[in-house]
């Protein structure tokens, strides 16, 4: 057989690309030019009325306004407590370290609204640290931890993952002899810190900054779930504006929120691309950890380090703690007075109780079975074929890394709220369908980039190797690519299930009674004041958690063994 | 029989292989010996399949095989980093083509247990590669290919990656292999010692054209071009002014080359062309002593045993060699 023949594996690529310009034009382009025929376009002409009634709503304004104050602030103290952190982890000698790098660590773990739900145990007027107050002063208000404070406080604690993960990394790699050398030129630790460290982490700590500025603009668990009556950020203001039926509206915020969300990722590569200070020296020092020699600053920090350390352990240990509590106790006590499984043999008993935590579950497996196979499917093609096919395939699946949820959210509903030609005459708002497929798209990016990468690290010759013995594509596929795979297609699933066991963004726009995912049963939670409902949502926290923190290990395992490989 | 008949290969837009005409008969030893970047894994990959000809065909036992997918040319091939499926053991390596090709249970395991054991890897049968030895990866990899009987098989550069020691083990064994199984080699290399001692016939390369076909002896003893006498061995430049003094006319016309093995110091019998020239360097090699002499019109590299008597620098002396140690290489590739 020649190779210009139509062999069945060309056919086969040939469906699987047909299914995929399907599913990438009606759940992803259609969508986006239905967001913006919404907002421009509303009966069919160009007007500006969507933008006129946005501009006169003060509640809009407003929203916007929190928006970006929030996130401002968030930034600045995200990266107070960041750097702190880092500080006293690898820079200065500060006792029990690796307690403080527990606790630091949390937020890779515990995040979105399972987290939100944490700090709202703590915190909120039924909260652990509510009732302990109000012992003292039985005077204050139970609701006290609401609105934009409560947000960037969330936030802060919440966002704080980044600098362990980068900018933890770019310090250890810092020559620790500039430090030296600058110390022999006078400079106490504490300056040499702030005077030659800070300034070499700059480039990383942009590109933080700038993950954080992107995760507290789209950030909707932690307004929806603290912000209050009266406070809105644009997130919340969408969903309020979709829940009033003003989609031209929401459909203009969306476009607002998604136009900065491109300008921040564009930004974003350019200082990745810029790369980092490099250091001019051959043999580089390893860093060693500095003692502070002031014995009151020594003090202070040792202080703030460890309340930084109750502070992102409590929302965890109230919730384990509480969640083995009679329902009395956890309404009452400020500590558990008894435990009991009651809650976890609710969750796994009750229909009721596990409906939220089966439907994720049953949700997160069919979307990343179809995520797997058509990013498995589309990297593949895009290693092994150049052209316009593949640049387009990744430009296509690459579209939702930068898109936020919410507008892909709000496209969704105004392009399938009736019967449509691209789903074969079907109405998919209010059925099924909708969330599970609108998943597929939030865990593909993740995927084809790690499956990119991965089939990238696999020696090309193997492939050829396969081919000069006489194997087929399908056999090579079988027997050397997957194999090959293996270990990332394993993490890439794992990270994705657990992404989507906590969504929330997508799932509270998208969601409906026959699917209610846990992301939105958390959230009903945390507004109710059912007893019996806080418990249930302490067990899903707890759940969520344990999931989490296995993906990690998982990860951490798999990462350790593939370098032990080389 | 393979004939390349007048095969252009681009890679990467660029034509790196142009007009390429060569017949390699069955069972030989074929070598593509040239410096990097000469086009000789390209033609390699093509004979493969890898690597598409854009103009040309190649045949093999008179069939065209130019549009036909690697994985039915039958041709073996070893990469230069062997390409070892990790994640499977040396049998399940080795059986991989056979299992392909839905070969029955029994003869996979007859044939993987009968090449292990002729290359000599029959106890390592069931480790990983990453367990393995360089010189038994080789092995391995060798053995994969040859266990699918092919009538001819390609080497990258198989013994790149091995110590000097090995290197010359492997390609004892290799030799003796193909000897014994009758497989037409072609032989990628830069390593000219390896294509001397190896080839039946070598071709050498330069920028994607073949200056030289021939057996290692006439390739050494008498290269065509300048380029094959400076890549294969050492070879001084002579010049007229040099070689006044022994009467012997030069022609400035074509590069005339001497080899520093040929030049020998003392007194000159008679008929041997001579010069006068001082000692600038000695470095001993153990075996042998390289000394780096000045002539009247540039330097000359002479090597002699390293038993006889040590010159001392800078000391005069005559420099000889018969006429027929002169190289004059004539052609010019265009």
């Amino acid at each position: 057989m020649t190779r210009t023949a139509l062999s069945p594996n060309k056919l086969l690529q040939g469906v699987g690309l047909l299914i995929i310009a399907w599913l990438v034009i009606a759940f992803l382009y259609y969508p986006i030019a239905h967001v913006l025929i919404a907002a421009f376009f509303p009966e069919g002409q160009l007007s500006l009325g969507a933008a006129e009634r946005l501009a006169d709503s003060s509640r809009v304004t407003r929203s916007l306004w929190n928006t970006a104050l929030v996130a401002a602030v968030t930034v600045v103290t995200v990266n107070v407590v960041g750097i702190f952190q880092v500080a006293v982890l690898e820079f200065f000698k500060v006792r029990f370290a690796p307690l403080l790098l527990l606790a630091f660590s949390t937020p890779l773990v515990f995040s979105s609204v399972a987290a939100v739900s944490g700090y709202n145990f703590v915190y909120s007027s039924h909260g652990f640290l509510t009732k302990l107050l109000l012992m003292v002063f039985p005077e204050m208000d139970p609701n006290w931890f609401t609105g934009g404070m409560a947000v960037v406080f969330v936030h802060t604690f919440t966002m704080t993952g980044y600098h362990i993960l980068f900018v933890r990394i770019a310090l250890r790699r810092i020559d620790f002899s500039t430090v030296e050398a600058a110390q022999s030129l006078g400079v106490s630790p504490a300056r040499a810190f702030i005077s030659i460290v800070l300034p070499m982490l700059v480039p990383v700590l942009l590109a933080t900054s700038l993950l954080v500025l992107l995760g507290s603009l789209n950030s909707f668990a932690a307004p929806a779930m603290l912000g209050g009556r009266d406070f809105y950020m644009i997130s919340s203001m969408i969903q309020a504006l979709v829940g009033l039926g003003r989609t031209d509206m929401a459909a203009l915020l969306s476009l607002l929120l998604g136009a900065v969300s491109l300008v921040i990722f564009l930004w974003m590569k350019h200082v990745e691309s810029r790369g980092g200070t490099v250091s001019t020296a051959k043999t580089q020092a390893p860093l060693r950890k500095t003692a502070i020699r002031n014995r009151v600053t020594n003090a202070i920090v040792h202080a703030l380090a460890y309340i930084l350390v109750v502070i992102y352990a409590a929302p965890i240990l109230i919730t384990i703690a509480f969640s083995f509590a009679p329902v009395e106790s956890i309404i009452r006590d400020a500590f558990p007075s008894a435990f009991t499984l009651d809650h976890y043999i609710a969750v796994f008993s009750n229909a009721r109780a596990f409906g939220p935590l089966g439907n994720s579950l049953m949700l997160a497996t069919l979307a990343v079975a179809v995520a797997l196979a058509v990013s498995l499917f589309a990297a593949i093609r895009i290693r092994s074929t150049k052209g316009v096919v593949s640049d387009s395939l990744e430009f296509s699946l690459f579209i939702p890394w930068v898109l936020p949820g919410m507008m892909l959210a709000v496209g969704l509903i105004s392009a399938y709220s009736g019967p449509s030609l691209l789903t074969f005459g079907q109405t998919l708002v209010g059925g099924y369908w909708l969330l599970p497929i609108a998943y597929v798209f939030l865990v593909i990016p993740l995927m084809v980039r790690m499956l990119g990468a991965a089939l990238a690290g696999i020696d090309p010759n193997i492939n050829d190797a396969g081919r000069s013995l006489g194997a087929s594509a399908f056999y090579r596929f079988r027997r050397l690519t997957a194999p090959l795979l293996a270990p990332v297609i394993a993490l890439v699933t794992a990270m994705s299930f657990n992404d989507l066991l906590s969504e929330y963004t997508l799932s509270v726009f998208l969601y409906n009674i026959n699917n209610m995912p846990l992301g939105v049963a958390l959230q009903n939670a945390a507004r109710a004041d059912g007893q019996d409902q806080i418990a249930i949502s302490m067990v899903y926290v707890v759940l969520l958690l344990t999931f989490s923190l296995i993906v990690i290990l998982a990860a951490d395992r798999l990462g350790a063994d593939r370098s032990g490989q080389r | 029989m393979i004939r390349f008949e007048d095969v252009d290969i681009a890679y990467d837009g660029m034509l790196a292989v142009p007009g390429l005409n060569i017949t390699i008969e069955e069972g030989e030893f074929f070598t593509l010996l040239g410096p990097s970047g000469c086009g000789k894994t390209t033609i390699l990959r093509c004979l493969a399949g890898f690597v598409p000809n854009s103009a040309g065909r190649i045949m093999v036992r008179d069939r065209d095989i130019s549009r036909l997918e690697a994985e039915r040319r039958g041709v073996g091939i070893v990469f230069q980093n062997y390409a070892l499926f990790p994640h499977l053991t040396v049998s399940e390596n080795v059986a991989f083509g056979l299992r392909a090709s839905r070969t029955g249970n029994a003869e996979v395991r007859q044939r993987v247990g009968d090449i292990l054991e002729r290359t000599g890897i029959a106890e390592h049968a069931g480790k990983r590669p990453s367990e393995l030895s360089g010189g038994q990866q080789q092995r391995v990899a060798i053995a994969r290919s040859l266990v699918m009987g092919p009538s001819i098989l390609l080497m990258d550069e198989p013994l790149s990656n091995l110590d000097v020691k090995l290197r010359v083990a492997m390609r004892n064994e290799i030799k003796r292999l193909q000897r014994q199984l009758g497989f037409t080699t072609i032989y990628v290399t830069h390593d000219q010692e390896e294509a001397l001692s190896l080839s039946d016939r070598i071709a050498v390369l330069n920028r994607g054209r073949i200056e030289q076909v021939g057996a290692p002896e006439a390739i050494y003893d008498r290269p065509e071009t300048e380029f094959v006498c400076r890549f294969i061995g050492e070879a001084n430049r002579l010049t007229p002014t040099m070689l006044g003094s022994s009467g012997a006319a030069i022609n400035t016309d074509t590069p005339t080359f001497v080899r520093p093995e040929h030049v020998r110091i003392g007194v000159p019998p008679a008929g041997h062309l001579h010069l006068s020239a001082s000692v600038e360097d000695a470095v001993f090699l153990g075996p042998l002593v390289r000394y780096s002499m000045k002539a009247a019109d540039g330097l000359l590299d002479v090597i002699v045993s390293g038993a006889e008597a040590r010159l001392a620098i800078g000391s005069q002396h005559m420099l000889h060699f018969p006429a027929e140690a002169v190289l004059r290489p004539q052609r010019t590739v265009q």
